[in-house]
Formats: structure tokens, sequence, C-alpha cells
């Protein structure tokens, strides 16, 4: 591969200077949304550049060890950050929803890594941290969304639930038309960019490796098992998190605990 | 008479409150106990404690003659058939709705429905709606034919006619009276305390 063409510094500032249009907009109609936008515009920025960094040196350094704890890192941050924007209670729900989300994240990268990609140093950097950086950063936002929907409806129909736990006589089909729709609500968005891929924008991925030198067909590939990947990734990490939550988020005698969800 | 639902001084609340001190009572089998009492006194906690999702904090509590162990807990809740104070329990249609509910014990039987349809009139097309197009009265006769049908021994009824007409909820109070059903409803309706035996309790702040 080539690689892309380099951006010069002066026309990265150029790119900057885009800006400048939604702020006046925003100005102009009095969104209060400016500081915000310049702030995370000036985060990512300083965030891509620090990755970059880190990238070169775990590229370099290629340690099997390293990169493992790395994407550990990478999760922990994450779902960190995540719970603490969610409704969910932290003490209640981090440590199982990282574990989940680990054991997902690191099966199914490694599988994509052996399997669909067929190299034989699955923990090295270029395929360990940057595929399961990949599939992590695209299946949390799911994960979150479907353990806070499944708690805030079974809080929010407590007599519902209390129905079918009496009427069925068990927790698992008590549970069940929660289980269904909390999956359904985070993964429908995904189904549908699925079923409109291709029709009309070019996925991020692909226009990264077609300007980085690969051919469209390559290029076409990779999107479509990534898109797989991160699909399965989130469907495991939904059902494992659930299924560990449930354990600290009800009580023995079947009703949710206080303070899990707020609602 | 067997005693079927038995409380011994038991003491039940919440964290930060205690409801009911040295509640004793005990419903004798077929018997049915209308449970009468301002809103917030605890009536709705008390069936949730004889459901088992409550552990009281002190005293007895006894279903069919078993504590309310966690090891019991599966027993007791497939004897309990419960009608929830807020009706808006069932999704889509009425009718599919129940039959899952019935068809798990092989219970569903399409013309005893549509009786029971019939006697509590409801209009023939109620069971092909959805339940949430239902009225508040239609869902609650809808979640009792239920109950009716699912034969279970001990009824629980959470306000089951509140949103009745009179005539309905005499006859309501009328057919579970003579259901003899070991029953526990909670009512504000006068038309409960002209069942036949029916026995009140009557329950206020401060506990009983
Ligand atoms: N999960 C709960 N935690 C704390 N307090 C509760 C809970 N559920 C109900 N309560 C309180 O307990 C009291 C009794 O509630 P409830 O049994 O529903 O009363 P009733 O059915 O007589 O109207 C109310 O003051 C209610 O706010
Ligand atoms: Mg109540």
């Amino acid at each position: 591969m080539g690689g892309a063409k380099d951006i010069s510094i002066l026309s990265m500032m150029l790119c900057f200077l885009l800006l400048i249009i939604p702020v006046i907009i925003y100005s102009y109609i009095k969104l209060p949304l400016i500081k915000e936008t310049l702030l995370s515009a000036a985060r990512m920025t300083i965030q891509l550049f620090l990755m970059g960094i880190y990238l070169k040196y775990l590229f370099q350094y290629d340690s099997a060890i390293v990169n493992i704890l790395w994407l550990l890192i990478m999760m922990i941050v994450a779902t960190f950050q995540a719970i603490r924007r969610s409704n969910l209670n932290r003490k209640v729900f981090l440590v199982p929803i990282l574990l989940s989300y680990s054991i997902s994240i690191y099966t199914i990268t490694l599988y994509f890594n052996r399997f669909v990609i067929d190299v034989t140093r699955i923990f090295s950097a270029k395929y360990l941290v940057v595929i399961g950086g990949m599939i992590l950063g695209n299946s949390l936002r799911g994960i979150i969304i479907s353990v806070s929907t499944f708690y805030k409806d079974i809080a929010h129909e407590k007599e519902r639930y209390i129905y079918r736990l009496i009427t069925f006589g068990n927790k698992f089909e008590a549970v069940l038309p929660y289980l269904r729709n909390s999956i359904q609500i985070a993964i429908s968005p995904t189904i549908a960019t699925m079923a409109t891929m291709g029709i009309v924008s070019i996925p991020g991925t692909m226009t990264g490796q077609i300007l980085g030198g690969a051919s469209p067909m390559v290029a076409i590939k990779y999107q479509i098992a990534l898109m797989i990947a991160v699909f399965a990734a989130t469907n495991i990490s939904i059902v494992l998190s659930i299924y560990t939550t449930s354990r600290r988020a009800f009580e023995k005698r079947g009703l949710l605990r206080k303070g899990i969800v707020k609602i | 008479m067997k005693p079927v639902i038995e409380f011994e001084n038991v003491t039940i609340g919440y964290e930060d409150r205690i409801l009911f001190k040295n509640l004793s009572f005990t419903v004798y089998e077929q018997e049915v106990l209308l449970i009468k009492g301002p809103s917030g006194t605890g009536k709705t906690t008390i069936l949730y404690t004889i459901m088992g999702l409550l552990k009281p904090v002190e005293g007895k509590v006894r279903i069919c003659g078993k504590k309310l162990s966690l090891k019991n807990l599966p027993y007791i809740r497939r004897k309990i058939s419960y009608v929830p104070q807020n009706p808006d329990i069932l999704r889509e249609n009425t009718e599919k709705a129940i039959e899952e509910i019935l068809e798990r014990e092989k219970k569903f039987e399409r013309k005893k429905l549509k009786e029971l349809i019939d006697f509590f009139q409801l209009p023939e097309e109620t069971l092909q709606k959805d339940f949430s197009e239902l009225s508040g009265g239609e869902k609650q006769r809808i979640l009792l034919i239920t109950a009716i049908l699912l034969d279970r021994d001990i009824f629980l009824l959470d306000e089951p006619t509140s949103a009745l007409d009179e005539d309905l909820k005499v006859k309501v109070a009328d057919f579970i009276g003579k259901l003899g059903k070991t029953t526990v409803v909670i009512s504000h309706d006068r038309e409960w305390e002209s069942v036949n035996n029916i026995r009140v309790m009557e329950v206020n702040n401060g506990g009983s």
C-alpha cells in the first residue's frame, strides 16, 4: 500500500475554517451550542493526535500483552464514561457490563483476526488494537441503551412485571418482553444501517481504506466483515450484560432493587 | 375449614417506614376477604407480601401451610391469580395475549372464554382488538376473566372493579363470591360488601 496522501498543517487549518459556518448559524439563531462544538472539536483533535502518537509506539513495540492490556484500558475508559452518562447505577453495573463487554470484544476480535482476515499474529497491534478498538467503539452505545432500557422499563411497569412473575411463575418469562424490547431498541438502528449501506453514502472505514490505497473491492469486503463483527459483538455483549447484571439488579424474591436506574 | 393465608403478628413496610405492625388475619379455604381503607395505607403491600415479593420485617406468614421461604416461592406463586390495580398489563392482540397465558397450563378454551366475555358484557370484538385500545373497565374485565380461566386456588384482586359501572360491579362481586376460591380483594366499592359470607377487614393509617 502506498498510503494516503498526507494533509499539511495549513490544509488542516483550512479544514477547521469550515467550522465557522455552523458557528455563524448557531449565533444567528441563538442556539447555545457554539462553546460545546468548539470544545468538542478541540478535544477530538487532541485525543486523535494522542492516539496517533500512542498507536505509533504500539505498532513499533507490538507486544501481545501490551496490546491486550491496551484494549482492556480502552474498554474500561469507554464503559466508565458511557455508564456515567447513562441512568444506570455505576456501583451495580460497571463490573458486570465491563466483564461482558470484554468477553465479547476479545472473542469476536480474535475470531475475526484469525478466521476472517486470516492472520497468524492475531495479537499484533495492527489487528488487535485497531480492529478491536473499532468494534468496541461501535458496540458500546447499543449495550448501554439496551441495558438501561431493560431496567427502566421493568421499573416503570412494576405491576406488569409482577403480574408476569406470578402468572408465568419464573423470572425468565417475566422479563422476556423487556429483553426483546431492549435488544430491538438497541439493535434496530444497526439493522437499518446495514440495509441502506451502499445505497448512497460511502462508509467511513471504506473512505479511509480507499484513500489508503486499497482497491474498492477489498475495501468493500472489509466494510461488510466489520459491520457483521460489530453486530455480533453488540448482541453478545447485550445478552451477557443483562444476564450478569440481573444477578445484582434483582432481589432474590424477584423485585428490582431500588436505585438501580434513575427513572 | 383449612387456613390458606395466615398472617401472625406481621410487621411489614419499606426501608423508610413501617406500614403495619402486628397484623394478624387468616383467610380460610374458599373464603373471600375484603380489605378496605384509605389509599396509601398499604393494602397493595399486603398482597405483595402474600405473593412473597416482600419479606415481612417480623412475624409469620404462611400460604397453603407453607412458609414464604425462597424455596417455597415457586410453589406458592403457582397457586395465585393476581389482578393488579393498574390493568394496563397485556400487549397487542387481546385474545392472543390471553391464550399465551392460559396455554402454558393447557387451560385455553375458546368457548369458555367467549361465554365469559358475553357474561361480563364485553363487546364481541373485544378479543380481536389490541389490549391497549380497550377502556379501563374492559381491561379489568379481561384480566378477571383470565384469572377465572386460569383457575388457580388463590385470587388476589387489587381494586378489580374500580372502573366498572355499578351493575357490573355487582355482577363481578357476585360471580367471584360464588366461585369458591380463596380470595383477597381490595376495593372501595360497596357492592362487594353484599357478597354472601364476605369478611371485611378495615385498615387505616397507623396500621392495625
Ligand atoms: N417500593 C416502595 N418503596 C417505598 N415505599 C413504598 C413502595 N411501594 C409503596 N410504598 C409506599 O407504601 C405506602 C403503601 O402503599 P400501597 O400498599 O400501594 O397502598 P394502598 O394500596 O393502600 O394504596 C404508600 O405510602 C406508598 O407510597
Ligand atoms: Mg393499592
